[in-house]
């Protein structure tokens, strides 16, 4: 018996450290978080197969049309069905979710800001949703490429949610000894904008109207390649920062986590580029060109493109987390530590 | 929360406002730029040109299969299946109707005309096909002839192996008749343009230098201009109809029989190895000899006339540089006329630029590498033998076998069945 006591608690840190109320809120939080994702997923898989395009009316008959969409030959119908009214089921319940944390929020959470937070989820997500419901009705570039904006930064501040109601989050203490973490706030925040901005690039490349002159595509190809050397660079050196001596446990996780998703992230670009329009003529002499063509609208292809775009979303989110628990941790934060013992749970101080 | 709510609606107001001004116009077809400044017209020609071609061939949205007096005819239904913005349309019954094809799946490399200048075009080699001179690259039949319905089916349907062009094979057959048809109607319309503003450059009173005319073309009132256009349709539509007529079939005595030796096949492969790097066929003039690279000297029809645009232009740079110069030594008529014709070349420079900067830079046209490359227009037996036959239309790569039923060309059906049998061995020996 004895030797149990000297054992780290089995129940996590949040369990132990939340009230009841701030637990819910917390869940509910991480809920929506994980329902947000596949929803960005799903959206783009619909600008992918461009099912949104070939269904004009919404919300109405849509399931009715999609009986007629001659998509057969690829994934069953039920695919296709599971796609287009999964993302409007996706987003109700997003929806619905984003009620259910501001009314936990405004019940449970003595922090004023966290209040403001949450009703801006709420005005978020319901703003979304008319964006998507427009972009059907009216068939406009321009809202379709708002929509696929809004998107990654709703789901953004779905994860700086999860973060904010987390008791890492309430209990954090500076760490002394992590001083370039005061270096990397800064740089975080650069390299978030930075991405968003690299995201609207991507979006503006698959919205890119058949109208657009080659020369308008041709630039926004190149920018968004430039870009991607921008942050990838942004991201290994902010890496670097949250990775280093000293740096808390939860901190390092983002600096892993950026790491490996801009990787993949790059990667991912380049086989949206292979599966889409073939080996370049510059590389056919290192890889050669496959026997067959590439096969559009083939299921790697919908999926490559769109996992291509979904990760995005995840990239920023992990570094606007990252760069939020940088700040967090961050020593000489004496403002804030004031802040933080105020809203300590009475709970949380022991096991902390 | 009300102030939330009352932001909601400004915000929500400001959506509806954006989507309500910029819903964009209908697209239209672009008219060909380089073939139209070419021709150095008038604008007001230019102009009705561009009309008449909307009635006869109608917009992307409505596009109408031209009446033709020959027994070739565009289907109506198939077109419309393929034209206007992607999706459905309600028959009103509750039933609906296939639209777009060609916008969802076409238009992002070959442009909303069939001009080859979709928003993907420039990033992709090689650029994806203008359709509006009506060449076609892979097909069956003889060089100068249109291809078959089978073979632009078969383009769309498997791609184009090395290129961009994917394989829509998830397509129904339906969706891609539809696209074949739409393909011809592109080019037929690309095709009836081009006769026309060069028949109105030839035939039509104008005068360029004070960009008027006093004969109108004006086929809505007059009889025969009216006729011009119904000629020029049937002429252009007319050649797509014998299509199946104008298959390259091999002469049934040469075709290499399925049970051959081993030994035959070797002995084919090595005579046909010696006829690649003979100097008769001069295969290695441009495709080098086996395992070494390939000589990209020479450029497609397409980029060729792109290229002699630009070196007309710059030959009107030095022109005018030179008249310039020369002008103050002319006496006074001499100098009068001359600053007009130096005037009027100026602007006509000055649209040749801004064509010049709307084109696609030109690239040659690299042979295949035949070594590690794949074969673009399939790799049948068949295929490789109908290549090597015709060539490739539209670019360098020469006929070798008869131009036209009944003509000799250059290499007999035989020795073509032999140089078939190397470039398979090539082939195979790389995917060992
Ligand atoms: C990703 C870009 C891309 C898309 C999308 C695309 N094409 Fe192409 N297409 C090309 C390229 C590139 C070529 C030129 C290949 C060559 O020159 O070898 C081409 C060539 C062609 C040709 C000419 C083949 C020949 O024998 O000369 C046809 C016909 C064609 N495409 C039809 C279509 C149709 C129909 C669609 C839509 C269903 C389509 N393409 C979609 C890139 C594309
Ligand atoms: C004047 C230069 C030239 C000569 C001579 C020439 N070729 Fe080509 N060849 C080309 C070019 C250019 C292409 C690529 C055409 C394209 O797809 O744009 C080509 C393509 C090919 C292809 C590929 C067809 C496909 O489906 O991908 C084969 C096979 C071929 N040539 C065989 C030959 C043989 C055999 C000879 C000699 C009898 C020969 N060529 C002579 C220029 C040449």
């Amino acid at each position: 018996m004895a030797k149990k006591k000297h054992r780290k608690p089995k129940r996590s840190r949040d369990a132990a450290s939340l009230t009841p109320g701030q637990w819910w809120e917390r869940a509910a939080a991480v809920v929506l978080c994980c329902v947000t994702f596949p929803l960005l997923w799903v959206g783009g898989l619909v600008t992918t197969t461009k099912s949104g395009m070939a269904v004009p009316d919404w919300p109405g008959t849509y399931g009715y049309n999609l009986l007629l969409y001659p998509w057969t030959t690829w994934l069953a119908g039920p695919w296709d069905l599971f796609i287009e009214h999964g993302h409007r089921l996706l987003a109700t319940l997003a929806g619905l979710l984003t009620i259910g944390l501001l009314v936990l929020v405004l019940r449970f959470d003595d922090r004023r800001w966290m209040r403001v937070v949450a009703a801006a989820a709420l005005v978020g997500v319901v703003l979304q949703g008319v964006l998507g419901g427009l972009r059907v009705l009216l068939d406009e570039r321009l809202l379709a490429m708002v929509h696929g904006s809004v998107g990654p930064l709703f789901f953004a501040l779905t994860a700086a949610i999860v973060v904010w109601t987390s008791a890492t989050w309430r209990l954090a203490r500076p760490a002394a000894v992590a001083i370039c973490l005061q270096r990397a706030v800064p740089l975080g925040l650069v390299t978030t904008l930075l991405v968003f901005v690299q995201l609207v690039l991507g979006a503006t490349i698959r919205q890119m109207p058949v109208t657009a002159s080659p020369q308008t595509f041709a630039v926004a190809v190149k920018a968004h390649l430039f870009m991607a050397v921008i942050v990838a660079a942004a991201c290994w050196f902010l890496a670097m920062r949250l990775l280093a001596r000293g740096v808390p446990k939860p901190v390092r996780v983002f600096g892993v986590a950026a790491a490996v998703m801009v990787f993949l992230q790059i990667s991912l670009g380049v086989f949206t580029w292979l599966s889409k329009y073939g080996v370049p003529r510059f590389a056919v002499a290192y890889i050669g060109t496959g026997d067959a063509a590439t096969l559009a609208d083939g299921w790697w292809q919908n999926h490559i493109v769109t996992a291509h775009q979904a990760t995005g979303s995840a990239l920023l989110a992990v570094i606007l987390v990252g760069t939020l628990l940088a700040w967090r941790f961050a020593p000489t934060m004496t403002a804030t530590d004031s802040a933080t013992a105020r809203n300590l749970p009475p709970t949380g101080v022991a096991t902390a | 929360m009300r102030t939330d709510a009352n932001a909601g609606y400004v915000v929500l107001s400001m959506l509806v406002l954006i989507a309500s001004g910029c819903t964009q116009a209908p697209p239209e077809f672009e008219p060909s730029l380089l073939v139209v400044t070419e021709a150095d017209m008038v604008d007001e020609h230019r102009e009705q040109i561009q009309s008449a071609l909307v009635d006869w061939f109608g917009t992307p949205d409505e596009p109408k299969a031209p009446k033709s007096p020959t027994t070739f005819q565009l289907d109506q239904e198939l077109l419309a299946m393929a034209a206007g913005p992607a999706g459905y349309v309600d028959r009103g019954d509750g039933e609906y109707l296939q639209r777009g094809l060609y916008r969802q799946h076409c238009a992002s490399c070959h442009g909303i005309t069939g001009n080859g200048m979709g928003p993907a075009a420039a990033m992709l080699a090689p650029y994806p096909r203008d359709f509006r001179p009506g060449v076609f690259k892979f097909k069956s039949t003889y060089r100068a002839a249109k291809p078959t319905d089978d073979d632009v089916r078969r383009v769309i349907k498997h791609g184009v192996p090395g290129t961009a062009m994917p394989s829509f094979s998830l397509l129904d057959d339906k969706q891609i008749d539809a696209l074949v048809e739409y393909i011809k109607y592109l080019a037929i319309r690309g095709q009836v343009e081009r006769e026309l503003v060069a028949h109105l450059a030839d035939e039509f009173d104008f005068d360029p230098l004070a960009n008027t005319t006093d004969q109108p073309f004006d086929p809505d009132n007059d009889k025969e201009d009216r006729e011009l256009v119904d000629y020029l349709v049937a002429k252009v539509s007319r050649p797509w109809g014998y299509g199946n007529v104008q298959v390259v079939q091999p002469d049934p005595e040469f075709v290499p029989s399925e049970n051959r030796s081993a030994a035959e096949v070797v002995k084919s492969v090595a005579a046909g190895r010696e006829l690649f790097v003979s100097t008769r066929a001069k295969c290695t003039d441009c495709h080098g000899l086996p395992g070494s690279a390939v000589i990209a000297k020479d450029y497609d029809d397409w980029d060729e006339a792109v290229v002699n645009f630009l070196r007309k232009t710059d030959a009107l740079v030095a022109s005018i540089e030179r008249r310039e110069q020369q002008i103050a030594g002319l006496n006074e008529a001499q100098r009068e006329r001359g600053q007009q014709q130096l005037a009027h070349d100026k602007r006509r420079l000055q649209k040749r630029k801004q064509v010049a900067w709307r084109l696609l830079e030109p690239r040659p046209d690299p042979p295949r590498n035949l070594s590690n490359g794949v074969f673009h227009g399939g790799d049948e037996l068949i295929d490789l033998f109908r290549r090597v036959h015709q060539g490739v239309a539209g670019t360098p790569m020469p006929a070798h076998g008869s131009p036209r039923s009944n003509v000799p060309g250059s290499l007999s059906e035989g020795e073509i069945w032999q140089l078939v049998d190397y470039l398979r061995s090539q082939r195979q020996a790389r995917s060992l």
